[in-house]
């Protein structure tokens, strides 16, 4: 069982959380936009083996973050509400 | 082997309260105190059960959870449980015990004829055979041989499983020396302390080892320390297991209860973990290593110490260092005739008394058939006895240090592998850091917890002998003559090792996953070391070249029950339910879960498609209510399914004055064509004022993947919208507009069995043999053609 | 030296003592440079390198493996094999992949026990036997042996099953393929290792790939541990690491790496005889040969490479476990372990040309890769041989994705993640 720390709540468990993704990942804007650009956004991943940058909601508080941990110690390293304040 | 009880003596067992078991049908006498294998050994039993593959009868091995050989199914006055360890499960009246893997019994097993075969099958023989005609014919056979212990299929579960989530300061695992020490220590720098051990009794080899602590016998001191620890209102669970730690360092615990509960779970969050796991003798490698009678030597000792059990009279003790020594010496004092054989030629301790001392011989072999009569020496000297103890050297219990991705380093001296390089939160102190005597344990214990603050207790100090670590490593040797045993369990000898490595299975885990070395129930806590240094001799590589299999949860077998605790039932899934769900089951509705909800798929126990039907047409004929608004009731029109299958109506009787039917309804009722029941159907003399409860087809449930259901419950779920709308125009407006409720599945959970092509799917249904003509096609297989 | 596993040369053996066998499968050093490099000593990549030799007559062929053969997914996974999907494109693949594996033990001469007892897909509420009843009938129109089965012929497969009126999940009926089941999955990587090894294919373990040689826009080769190595066409079927390498030879997948759990108990005697799954608890579950109660269940929730177990989805697993069979709560489990797997969008795997050209892609299978070996094998083998797609991988192309032809297998058969 992993602790995440939720920028509001404190570190709570994993259970409690929910995975929105990778973080960064921006929408591309405008109509015109060529078809391969919409597939690299909705389906290509960095899914990076060591430290990751993700966007999670912590589903008691309903709060979304942003966290960086290690996917392979699982270690966090940080988490960060989204607009930048109440890290914790 | 001739073991049998003292008449005095056993610190463990109480001789007020004697108890009585079966094993195999026999009786087992016992005392209370006693473990199952305490109690067979002092009832001079030797054969205890049958190995996996060839059926070779199997002994008691040893006195704890590392035990490879002694496991029995258990039942009678306790819950049913197959594979028990009959070395850590408490002796209780009226338990019945039962050999596993032999038919009729272990002393008299009638597959005891595949070991004469052995040369045939070999270590992954079944890869090699078996393919002509074809794997299925021969399957059938091999599957009915395999697997331990049987499963009771009367089998009901006691109770749930408790589940305790726990947070302390310093979790310790082991309450042997360093265990107890360390949690002494952090008790007094005003930590929380949890302490677990596995054993009945906490202490680990402070029980039967002598030494002496702070000027008191050790076992007293231990004693004490434990008395200290819960008057400071620390937690401490003996027979309780740390099987597990997980991520951020979550210890899960399992606690056996002596009375007949199921074990419970803990989930332990410690801020800091001392492993305090001790140590596992290890088998030395000789021809028939396995037979019955030949036991770890420091087991020995712990059944003399305990329970009083001696485990021979003419006993030969093979060692290669310096532990065995003192077992030696206190079988000699407790009556037997102990020959001592050690590998070594110099450099060991002073021989004891009585005991007559062999240098620089090992074991050749064992004679016996079902259990052991003697052993020849590598000279060729044959020594008669009834009892073969052998220390081949301690294997740390690194298991939760390496579960917890600590990295392993080898140890020459003593010929193991300790823990490297420390892991966040994770110390290691006592035997399983490779410290052997008490002052080296202390020390260990001190630093362990050193870091988590000052401390006001003053370390212990070993005022006694203190043990020595001399040790000569023992391997398992290629090319060596005779069956030489390494995996008791799975049958692994030292040719199956030789024979993966011949055929490039040189990977540890390919070793291990080719000759199933170290798979068994006890996950190879003997076997492991000695196979992988074995695998390192034949390839001509170092031990720590040859490295270790990933250690992996749990560290003990832990019951399937304790991790699902309390989620049975609804408390696994939860499931939604109707406001008026006792109504309908006053009713004699039958549920079902649509989508979540539990609602009712129609009324009246017996065949579920005959209610249904019977159903629709009393639907189709509600009572007088609903009657005065069927113009078509003189028709005399058939019920026909296609008709029922319209009515998007339950029905429930509710007593007819206190109810009476809205005008809305019977607006509905009549638009959706209600007919009269036709006359001879049944309860008509009874016949009461029936409440139509209407479908809620609304986009909420809709889009919310809810079923339809009864109005009733809808109107508790949206009221404010039921209020704005009104009942009828409610209903109107929202008749099913999803594709998913309009199409393919229309009236699904409404009451009427679904169909296909017009028939039930009860009806649909194909039967017999597949057809592989239709299967094998052969034309997709062509365009696979190279050419 | 003994060749041909039989009977006979068993016999001919044990009065030998054994000696006689030669390795199951050699173990080179890397030449400089190979017709074909097959990333990934898995069961896909030692299956990709037979069917290379063997169907097309390539045998310059290594395999590289970063640890030992079949030490990833391949000695992970639950072992089922079955071929019950919903959409076309998906039963041809498994088809072909399940005709393959009854065929497999005479065809490597190596007993990889495909053990056909059957498994039931189980319904546990008449809407879901509706829905049952649409996937066995489009299984049946493409010519999958599936039957939809009545609550007593659930009763006669698997007659320990918690049939009681109050059960959590009753049974309606279920989903049967007869011919699926389950086989031993270390002997799976281990036969194609000692078939293809003996067809001149060069298998070197302890080999990591460090950087791939790019040389005018295209592939020509990896570094590894072991040095430079060569080749005119590479293929990668590294389950679990695609992402990895990917980002290696710079590009992206649709990938996202998550942990599956399994676990076993300790063996008993043969209590459970067919692969039972069901969709109301996720938990799927078998009985092995040697006894052990095999568990599967849902992915962990969290996007992860770490190799090992954790509680809360072993919990969640085991508790429906005894939901459906509470006579197993007299068991105890044994072990605990997990796999890195790939989930893909749509649940289909990944068969084609990588963004590098000459750089050929086998990923994406999700938690279902085991089952899909031999095909997995004989199409990326064709792809690595001719360049060219054959019929049932085109559809599985990694173009899917922007074309927007995705095969969403997780909606259509109700599958477990």
């Amino acid at each position: 069982m992993q602790l995440f720390p939720c920028p509001f709540c404190g570190p709570r468990d994993e259970t409690e959380f929910h995975y929105g993704g990778d973080a960064g990942n921006a929408r591309p804007d405008g109509a015109g936009m060529p078809i391969d650009r919409w597939a690299d956004y909705l389906y290509l991943r960095t899914n990076p083996k060591g430290t990751a940058r993700e966007i999670w909601v912590h589903m008691n508080c309903g709060e979304f973050f942003v966290m960086e941990r290690d996917t392979v110690t699982h270690t966090v390293l940080s988490s960060t509400a989204l607009g930048g304040e109440h890290a914790a | 082997m001739t073991a049998s009880r003292l008449a005095t003596g056993g610190s463990a067992i109480d001789r007020s309260r004697a108890i009585r078991f079966s094993f195999d049908g026999a009786t087992v006498h016992g005392f209370a105190g006693d473990t199952i294998a305490s109690a067979l050994l002092a009832g001079n039993v030797a054969v205890v059960g049958r190995s996996f593959k060839y059926h070779r009868p199997r002994g008691i091995w040893g006195a704890g959870v590392e035990e490879p050989n002694a496991l029995v199914d258990i039942g009678g006055s306790v819950p049913a449980t197959p594979n028990t360890r009959a070395t850590t499960e408490p002796a209780r009246d009226g338990l019945v015990a039962k050999s596993v893997n032999a038919t009729p019994s272990a002393l008299a097993d009638r597959n005891a004829f595949l070991d004469r075969f052995s040369r045939f099958i070999p270590a992954a023989f079944y890869y090699k055979t078996f393919m002509w005609p074809d794997w299925h014919m021969f399957e059938p056979r091999i599957r009915a041989m395999a697997g331990l212990g049987k499963v009771d299929t009367d089998w009901t579960s006691p109770s749930t499983a408790d589940q305790i989530n726990h947070h302390c300061d310093l979790l310790v695992v082991g309450a042997g020396p360093a265990g107890l020490a360390a949690a002494k220590l952090a008790s007094g720098a005003g930590l929380s302390v949890t302490l677990v051990d596995d054993q009945l009794r906490p202490g680990g080899s402070l029980g039967h080892r002598t030494s002496e602590i702070d000027g008191r016998p050790a076992a007293v001191w231990s004693e004490e320390t434990v008395a200290e620890l819960a008057a400071a209102s620390h937690l401490i669970l003996p027979s309780t297991t740390a099987f597990g730690i997980y991520d951020h360092n979550l210890v899960g615990l399992n606690q056996r209860h002596r009375d007949g509960r199921p074990d419970t779970l803990w989930r332990v969050r410690p801020r800091q973990i001392v492993l305090a796991t001790g140590a596992i003798e290890r088998p030395l490698p000789f021809a028939n290593n396995d037979l019955p009678g030949i036991m770890s030597a420091d087991a020995a000792l712990a059944y003399l110490r305990r329970h009083a059990v001696l485990v021979g009279r003419r006993i030969v003790v093979a060692t290669n260092n310096d532990n065995a020594y003192e077992v030696a010496e206190a079988l000699a004092e407790a009556g037997a005739e102990v020959t001592l054989v050690d590998l070594r030629r110099d450099g060991t301790p002073a021989t004891p008394a009585n005991v007559r001392l062999v240098k620089g011989r090992a074991l050749a072999s064992a004679n016996g058939k079902l259990r052991v009569e003697g052993v020849t020496l590598d000279d060729g000297t044959r020594v008669d006895a009834d009892c073969v103890l052998v220390s081949g050297g301690w294997t740390p219990t690194i298991h939760l240090f390496g579960q917890a991705k600590g990295k392993l380093a080898w140890s020459e001296a003593r010929a193991a592998f300790l823990p490297g390089d420390p892991v966040d939160g994770i110390a290691v102190a006592g035997a399983a850091a490779g410290a052997v005597s008490l002052s080296e344990v202390f020390a260990g214990a001190g630093k362990a917890v050193a870091s988590l603050g000052q401390t006001t207790t003053a370390v212990p100090r070993s005022t006694g002998a203190e043990a020595t670590g001399g040790i000569l490593a023992a391997w398992p040797m290629p090319g060596s003559k005779g069956r030489i045993w390494i995996d008791y369990q799975n049958d692994v000898t030292v040719k199956d090792v030789e024979l993966a490595a011949r055929e490039n299975f040189v990977s540890v885990e390919h070793l291990k996953r080719y000759t199933t070395l170290g798979m068994a129930t006890d996950q190879g806590k003997t076997s492991n070391l000695p196979g992988l240094a074995l695998m390192a001799g034949i390839t001509g590589r170092t031990v720590p070249e040859v490295g270790t299999t990933t250690y992996r949860p749990p560290f003990t077998p832990v019951p399937l029950a304790s991790f699902a605790g309390a989620r049975v039932g609804e408390l696994m899934a939860p499931v939604r339910r109707l406001p008026l769900e006792s109504v309908h089951r006053a009713n004699g509705a039958v549920f079902q879960e649509y989508g979540g909800w539990l609602r009712p798929a129609h009324y009246g126990g017996g065949d579920a498609e005959r209610s249904i039907a019977d159903e629709a047409r009393r639907g189709a004929s509600v009572g007088r209510a609903v009657r005065r608004f069927d113009s078509r009731q003189d028709r005399g029109d058939r019920t026909k399914g296609g008709r029922i299958r319209r009515f998007h109506l339950l029905q429930h009787h509710v007593d007819a004055e206190a109810r009476p039917l809205p005008l809305w309804l019977h607006a509905v009722g009549k638009w959706r064509g209600l007919r009269r029941r036709r006359a001879g159907a049944p309860g008509r003399a009874s016949f009461r004022r029936v409440v139509l409860v209407l479908a809620c087809h609304c986009r909420a449930c809709a889009a919310g993947g809810m079923a339809p259901g009864p109005l009733r419950a809808w109107r508790r779920l949206h009221p404010q919208r039921h209020r704005r709308n009104g009942d009828a125009d409610r209903f109107g407006a929202e008749r099913p507009e999803t594709a998913r409720n309009a199409g393919s599945r229309p009236l699904a959970g409404r009451c009427r069995p679904p169909a296909y092509g017009g028939r039930p799917w009860h009806l649909c249904r194909r039967r017999g043999p597949h057809r592989p003509r239709q299967l094998h096609r052969r034309q997709e297989l062509r365009n696979l053609d190279p050419g | 030296m003994t060749r041909i596993y039989s009977a006979l040369s068993l016999f001919k053996e044990g009065l030998a003592g054994q000696t006689g066998w030669q390795p199951a499968w050699r173990s080179p050093e890397p030449k400089p440079s190979y017709d074909v490099i097959v990333i990934g000593g898995g069961g896909h990549g030692l299956a990709t390198a037979y069917y290379l030799a063997k169907n097309h007559n390539i045998t310059g062929v290594a395999v590289l493996e970063k640890g030992w053969i079949g030490g990833g997914n391949t000695g992970r996974n639950t072992t089922v094999v079955r071929s019950n999907y919903y959409y076309p494109e998906s039963v041809e693949l498994y088809s072909l992949a399940h005709r393959l594996y009854e065929g497999l033990s005479r065809d490597l001469n190596y007993n990889v026990m495909l053990s056909q007892r059957g498994m039931v897909n189980l319904c546990h509420s008449t809407a879901e036997m509706e829905v049952g009843a649409r996937t066995v009938n489009a299984m049946q129109i493409n010519g999958i042996d599936a039957e939809l089965f009545s609550p007593e012929d659930v009763r006669r497969v698997a007659p320990i099953y918690n049939f009681s009126a109050d059960a959590r999940f009753p049974v309606f009926g279920g989903i049967w393929q007869g011919r699926a089941g389950t086989a031993r999955h270390d002997a799976v990587a281990w036969g194609y290792a000692r078939a293809a090894s003996r067809l001149g294919v060069d298998i070197i373990q302890n080999c990591e790939i460090t950087d791939f040689i790019i040389e005018g826009g295209r592939c020509r080769g990896v570094q590894t541990t072991r040095g430079a190595i060569r080749a005119g066409r590479i293929g990668m079927a590294v389950a679990g690491h695609s992402s990895v390498l990917a980002a290696k030879a710079g590009f992206r997948l649709p990938i996202n790496s998550y942990a599956l759990q399994a676990c076993v108990s300790e063996p008993v005697k043969p209590i459970l005889d067919t692969v039972v799954l069901s969709p109301g608890t996720g938990v799927y579950v078998s009985q092995s040969d040697k006894g052990e109660i095999v568990i599967g269940g849902g992915l962990d929730r969290i996007p992860s490479y770490a190799q090992r177990g954790n509680l809360p989805t072993l919990e969640t697993v085991i508790a429906g476990l005894l939901e459906m069979f509470p006579i197993f709560g007299q068991l105890k489990l044994m072990r605990q372990w997990a796999g890195i797997v790939d989930v893909v969008p749509d649940s289909s795997p990944i068969i084609g040309e990588s963004p590098l050209p000459g750089l050929f892609l086998n990923c994406g299978w999700g938690t279902g890769g085991f089952k899909a070996i031999p095909a997995g094998g004989t199409l990326l083998a064709q792809l690595l041989a001719t360049g060219k797609h054959n019929d049932i991988s085109r559809p599985f192309d990694l173009d899917r994705f922007a074309s927007g032809r995705l095969i969403d297998e997780a909606a259509g058969s109700g599958i477990a993640h």
